[in-house]
C-alpha cells in the first residue's frame, strides 16, 4: 500500500507524525511512573513522607469532634426520612438517636485509636471503618454530600502502607512501597479535580457549538453565581458574587483558571516541580468557589496542605525555570519556542 | 525487584482507572437516580446556566389566615414562615429536598395526576409548610442575573393554588 502513494500524500503523512509526534511527546514524557520511580529513590522523600502521613490521622481527631457540633442538624433531620446506606445497615436493627449515638462515638474513638495507632495497619483500619460509618451516616438523609468523600477513599489508601516506620523495617522495597501508596493518594485527589476539569472541557464545547452561553463566555461566571444567589437561603451571604455579577468581566480569567486548573490536576502527579503551586491553586479555587458561589468543600483543603504543599516529590534544588518548563500548555509551548528557533537559523 | 512491575503499582492504576471509569458511567447512566455510593463523576457547576431560565417553585400568598400584599417565593421567605432561626436552619437544611418535592409536584399538576399530586403536597407540607399557608405552585422564566438584582421574572405561569394541612 505505501509503495503506491503520491508524493503529496508523502508529505502529508509527514506532518500528520510530525503534530503526532508533539501531542505524543509530552504524553510519553509523563506517562505514569517514569519520573516518579526515579524520585523514588531519593531517601529524603520518603523520610517526608513518613512525616506527613501521621498528620491525617491526627487532624482526622478534630474533625471528629467538630462533627458532633453538626449533632442537631442529623437529629432534627429526623427518623421520618432517614435510609441507611449499607456500610450502616445495623441501623435498622436500632433505634434513631442510638444509630446516631454509636456512630459519632465510634468515630471519635476511631481517630483517637488512629492518632495513638497509626503504625500498625489494624489502627489505620478503625481509622478508616470510623470515618466510612460517619460518611454513611451523613448520607442517609436522601440526598448525597461529596464532601467527605475524600476522607473516605484516603483513609481506605493510607491501610496499605507498608509497616516501614521503625528504623529496622526500612528497606529499600517497603520505602518505594510507602512512596507509592502515598504518591496514589497524591494522584486519587488530583484525579477528582480532573474529573471535574474534564466534564467543563465537554460542556463548554458543547454549548459553544450549539450557541448557548459557555465557559468562554464573559459574562458566564456572573450567570454561574447569580443562578446560584438566587437559590441559596437568604442567610448566606456571597462576599464576591455581586462584585462579579455587577462586573462579568472580572470573572471571566478566575472561570478559565479554574477550568485550567482541574483539568491539568492529574497531570500534576507526574511533576512533584508543580505540586506546591498547584496545591495553592486549588486552596484557592476552594476559597473563591466559597466566596462567591457559596460552594463550599472546605474538606479537600486538609489534603491539599498535607500531600502536596510540602511534597515528598518536589525537588528542593528544581530552579523556577524547571517549575515553568513543568506547566501545562505553557511548558510545552515554551519547551518547542528554542527549538523552532534553531531550525530555522540553520 | 523492578519498581515499575510491582503489584502495588498495578493495583493503585487500576483503583484510579475504576474510580474514573465508574465515575465516567455514573456521569452518563444514573442522572437523577440513586448514585453509586461513595463513587462519584464530580459533575458539579459543569454547564454554565442558560441566559433564560425556566424553573418550578412555590410563592406564598398568605400566612396564618394573613394575607401578604406581595406574593414571596419561598427561597425568600424566612421572616414569613419560620419564627425561629432553628426551624429555618432546619427548613434549608431540608433545601434540596424541596426542590426536588416541587420538581415532581409541578409536573403532577400539569398531568393532573391526582393520587400524585396528594403524596407530593403531603410530603411538602409535612416537611416545609406546618403552619396553615396558602400557596401557589408557580413555573417562572428570569434573566438569573435580572432575578438576583431586581427579583424580576419574565413570567410566572400559575399551576395551581393550595392551602396546607396542618399535620
Amino acid at each position: 500500500m505505501i509503495k503506491h502513494i503520491t508524493q503529496n500524500q508523502k508529505n502529508y503523512l509527514t506532518r500528520f507524525e510530525f503534530i503526532l509526534q508533539g501531542i505524543a511527546r509530552p504524553i510519553s514524557k509523563s506517562f505514569p511512573f517514569q519520573n516518579i520511580s526515579k524520585i523514588m529513590r531519593e531517601n529524603y522523600a520518603f523520610e517526608k513522607a513518613r512525616t506527613i502521613v501521621p498528620f491525617f490521622y491526627y487532624f482526622m481527631v478534630i474533625v471528629a469532634l467538630y462533627r458532633i457540633l453538626d449533632l442537631s442538624n442529623i437529629v432534627n433531620e429526623g427518623q421520618r426520612i432517614f435510609a441507611p446506606r449499607w456500610p450502616i445497615f445495623w441501623a435498622d436493627y436500632l433505634h434513631y438517636l442510638t444509630v446516631i449515638d454509636i456512630v459519632h462515638v465510634f468515630f471519635i474513638l476511631a481517630t483517637l485509636t488512629g492518632a495513638f495507632f497509626y503504625r500498625h495497619r489494624a489502627g489505620r483500619f478503625i481509622v478508616f471503618l470510623g470515618i466510612l460509618e460517619y460518611h454513611a451516616l451523613r448520607n442517609s438523609f436522601g440526598v448525597t454530600y461529596h464532601n467527605w468523600d475524600i476522607w473516605v477513599w484516603i483513609a481506605l489508601l493510607f491501610i496499605f502502607l507498608p509497616d516501614a516506620w521503625g528504623s529496622a523495617h526500612k528497606s529499600p522495597r517497603k520505602r518505594k512501597r510507602f512512596l507509592l501508596v502515598f504518591w496514589g493518594a497524591q494522584a486519587f485527589v488530583l484525579l477528582m479535580y480532573s474529573m471535574s476539569g474534564m466534564w467543563k472541557i465537554i460542556a463548554a464545547a458543547g454549548q459553544y457549538l450549539n450557541g448557548e452561553a459557555s465557559a468562554v463566555s464573559f459574562d458566564a461566571f456572573s450567570l454561574h453565581i447569580s443562578t446560584q444567589l438566587n437559590i441559596l437561603p437568604e442567610t448566606m451571604t456571597s462576599m464576591l458574587g455581586p462584585l462579579i455579577i455587577n462586573y462579568p468581566l472580572l470573572g471571566w480569567l478566575p472561570l478559565i483558571a479554574i477550568i485550567y486548573l482541574q483539568s491539568f490536576s492529574f497531570f500534576i502527579a507526574f511533576r512533584p516541580s508543580l505540586h506546591s503551586i498547584w496545591a495553592l491553586g486549588l486552596i484557592l479555587f476552594h476559597v473563591g468557589a466559597y466566596l462567591t458561589i457559596g460552594a463550599e468543600f472546605f474538606q479537600h483543603i486538609p489534603f491539599l496542605l498535607f500531600l502536596f504543599l510540602d511534597s515528598p516529590f518536589r525537588d528542593p534544588r528544581a530552579s523556577w525555570r524547571q517549575t515553568i518548563a513543568d506547566l501545562p500548555i505553557f511548558g510545552w509551548i515554551l519547551g518547542y519556542l528554542p527549538k523552532r528557533n534553531i531550525t530555522n537559523a540553520v | 525487584m523492578s519498581l515499575s512491575h510491582s503489584l502495588p503499582k498495578k493495583l493503585i492504576v487500576l483503583f484510579l482507572v475504576f474510580y474514573f471509569v465508574v465515575g465516567v458511567y455514573a456521569h452518563f447512566y444514573i442522572i437523577n437516580q440513586e448514585e453509586v455510593y461513595l463513587l462519584y463523576s464530580w459533575d458539579l457547576y459543569t454547564k454554565v446556566p442558560p441566559r433564560i431560565q425556566t424553573e418550578f417553585t412555590i410563592l406564598i400568598h398568605e400566612f396564618e389566615g394573613k394575607r401578604l400584599e406581595n406574593p414571596i417565593i419561598f427561597e425568600r421567605a424566612r421572616g414569613v414562615l419560620y419564627s425561629s432561626l432553628t426551624e429555618y436552619r432546619h427548613s434549608t437544611y431540608n433545601k434540596t429536598n424541596i426542590q426536588n418535592i416541587v420538581r415532581l409536584l409541578a409536573p403532577s399538576i400539569m398531568h393532573d395526576k391526582t393520587k400524585e399530586i396528594e403524596r407530593l403536597r403531603m410530603e411538602l407540607e409535612k416537611t416545609f409548610l406546618s403552619h396553615p399557608v396558602v400557596y401557589e405552585v408557580v413555573e417562572i422564566t428570569f434573566n438569573p442575573i435580572e432575578r438576583w438584582k431586581n427579583g424580576r421574572f419574565i413570567n410566572i405561569n400559575s399551576l395551581g393554588i393550595f392551602t396546607s394541612q396542618v399535620f
